[in-house]
């Protein structure tokens, strides 16, 4: 080989290795990227697990910039009041690889579009969401949502698709009267999440509503609701005649009006 | 490399006897120069392959580190979970009209199973 | 001649090789859906001094999970039901799709209250019980799936 033909040899490599080094540096700029959201993601959890919705919602965003087509923050960095965002996610969860977060996206659609009154959009059975929806559906306009029994077979609910169906049937329930779908609903809320700041209501309604805890026992539960307290004891002693009388003797005001 | 005058043979500058004859080699000033430049290219060409094929293993030793944090450092991203959406408030707007006598307790179910 | 053949063949190899390893590992990496927590060849780790083993997990598996942000705050517990399962508290029982669990204590959580529930385990969660009930899923709820850190090997 001769020293011009070495020399060119020479360049391309030098060449070649340049090319290499940038391709590792967009390597390791789109890993260091995808792990700083990972990271951002999974403290978006945390921060929804202690009720801090808009927090999360924050830095689930950010996630979501840095990792677009990854369908796990985009769906945490959901507005679910704006339907237009809803939308959106359908996009995203189209480029998603894997087959559970697709269907996962397709949820939260479902839901966010029930939550504010609309059809789900889509095709849900054979999944306990789907079951949970169409009841959701069916209270919020008025039917009767039949049993929660679930089928055998069934693809598992999501944690908040189960919440906001036992919340709408709660009040449903407790709208009508029915202690002992107030109690199940309830209870299946408080197991689900004991820490919530919706728990001791929960609590209330469990114990409460049972003839085998004393009064003096309920008053405590009722003492430990902060969250709109004094609506909530009204609407118990509504919901419990045979409690009036103790929930009389503290609070008088709660019980003015009821027959 | 100045040739042989005698029998060809090219020997490196600075030899005064033909490496493979003996005679004497006479070099003149463009051939002493000519081959000092080809001498200088054939060095300067070695560097190019030297660093060409250093950069080339530095390329791939970082592109192979790169790859590694990518895929096998980096943590997967958590599962996608549904968001949570305000379903509305758990009291409803309008209280139940329960009779205070009309309706019995809730049922004393004391299960089988409780002690 | 010989030198630069050499040199170009090296070339092609070292960059065949990179982009075998650049289109495939992806591929491989993606199948094994395991936390990061896990070595990905022996499918354990080293931690809080005992050996932790990725999923699957079926009821009785012992697992670990983080409760919280902390190094530290790292509980176990004992996976009562899987997702989809039926978690209900009958007179201090705990029952699984109406089956009673065996070797449940009861803290006094709930307590005077004789029925709680059901409730269903929500996908990719896990319900979880430990002996003192501080950090297990009757004091705080379902488990996600990105707090468990794996089950702990015998």
């Amino acid at each position: 080989m001769t020293s011009g033909q070495r020399s060119l040899v020479g360049m391309s490599m030098l060449a070649a290795g340049l090319l290499l080094v940038l391709a590792a540096a967009g390597i390791a700029w789109s890993g260091v990227q995808r792990w700083l959201a990972v990271s951002e993601t999974r403290d978006a959890l945390e921060m929804l697990r202690r009720d801090r919705v808009a927090d999360a919602r924050k830095l689930a965003a950010k996630a979501s910039a840095r990792v677009p087509d990854e369908v796990a923050p985009a769906l945490l960095a959901l507005d679910t009041a704006d339907l237009d965002a809803v939308e959106r996610i359908e996009a995203i969860a189209a480029r998603g690889t894997s087959r559970a977060d697709r269907e996962t996206a397709h949820a939260a659609m479902a839901l966010a579009r029930v939550a504010k009154g609309k059809a789900a959009g889509f095709d849900l059975e054979g999944s306990a969401d789907g079951r949970l929806l169409a009841a959701m559906a069916a209270a919020n306009a008025g039917r009767d949502p039949g049993r929660l029994k679930p089928v055998d077979g069934e693809a598992p609910p999501h944690l908040n698709v189960l919440r906001a169906a036992h919340t709408v049937l709660l009040r449903r329930a407790w709208q009508a009267g029915k202690v002992s779908e107030v109690r199940a609903h309830a209870g299946a809320l408080l197991l689900l999440r004991p820490r919530a700041p919706e728990a001791p209501l929960m609590h209330l309604l469990v114990g409460a509503g049972s003839a085998l805890l004393p009064d003096a026992e309920a008053i405590k539960l009722c003492e430990a609701v902060k969250q709109e307290q004094e609506a909530a004891i009204r609407a118990v002693a509504a919901l419990l005649p045979q409690r009036r009388a103790a929930i009389a003797a503290r609070w008088p005001k709660a019980v003015e009006g009821l027959p | 490399m100045i040739p042989c005058q005698a029998c060809g043979n090219q020997n490196p500058i600075g030899t005064r006897y033909c490496r493979r004859c003996g005679e004497k080699v006479h070099a003149d000033q463009q051939q002493v120069m000519q081959a000092v430049q080809s001498t200088n290219d054939d060095l300067a060409s070695r560097k190019w392959l030297e660093r060409g094929r250093s950069a080339l293993v530095i390329g791939a030793f970082l592109l192979v580190c790169a790859l590694v944090l990518r895929y096998a450092v980096v943590p997967p991203m958590p599962s996608a979970e549904v968001p949570p959406v305000d379903a509305g408030p758990f009291i409803p707007a309008e209280l139940p009209k329960v009779e205070a006598k009309a309706e019995a307790a809730a049922p004393a179910v004391k299960p089988a199973l409780a002690r | 001649m010989i030198q630069a053949l050499r040199t170009v063949l090296w070339f092609v190899v070292v960059t065949l090789l990179l982009v075998v390893a650049a289109v495939k590992l992806p591929e491989q990496l993606a199948r094994a859906q395991v936390p990061a927590e896990f070595d990905d060849q022996s499918g354990l780790v080293p931690m809080t001094g005992v050996w932790l083993a990725p999923p699957p997990f079926a009821a009785g598996d012992v697992v670990a999970f983080r409760f919280g942000d902390g190094p530290d705050d790292v509980g176990f517990g004992v996976v009562r039901a899987l997702p989809g399962e039926q978690v209900r508290l009958v007179g201090g029982e705990l029952l699984v799709d109406d089956n009673e669990v065996n070797g449940w204590k009861d803290a006094g959580l709930y307590q005077g209250i004789h029925d709680v529930g059901p409730m269903t385990v929500p996908a990719g969660h896990l319900f979880v019980v430990s002996t003192n009930h501080r950090y297990d899923s009757l004091a705080r709820g379902v488990i996600g799936p990105d707090q468990v850190l794996g089950k702990v090997r015998e």
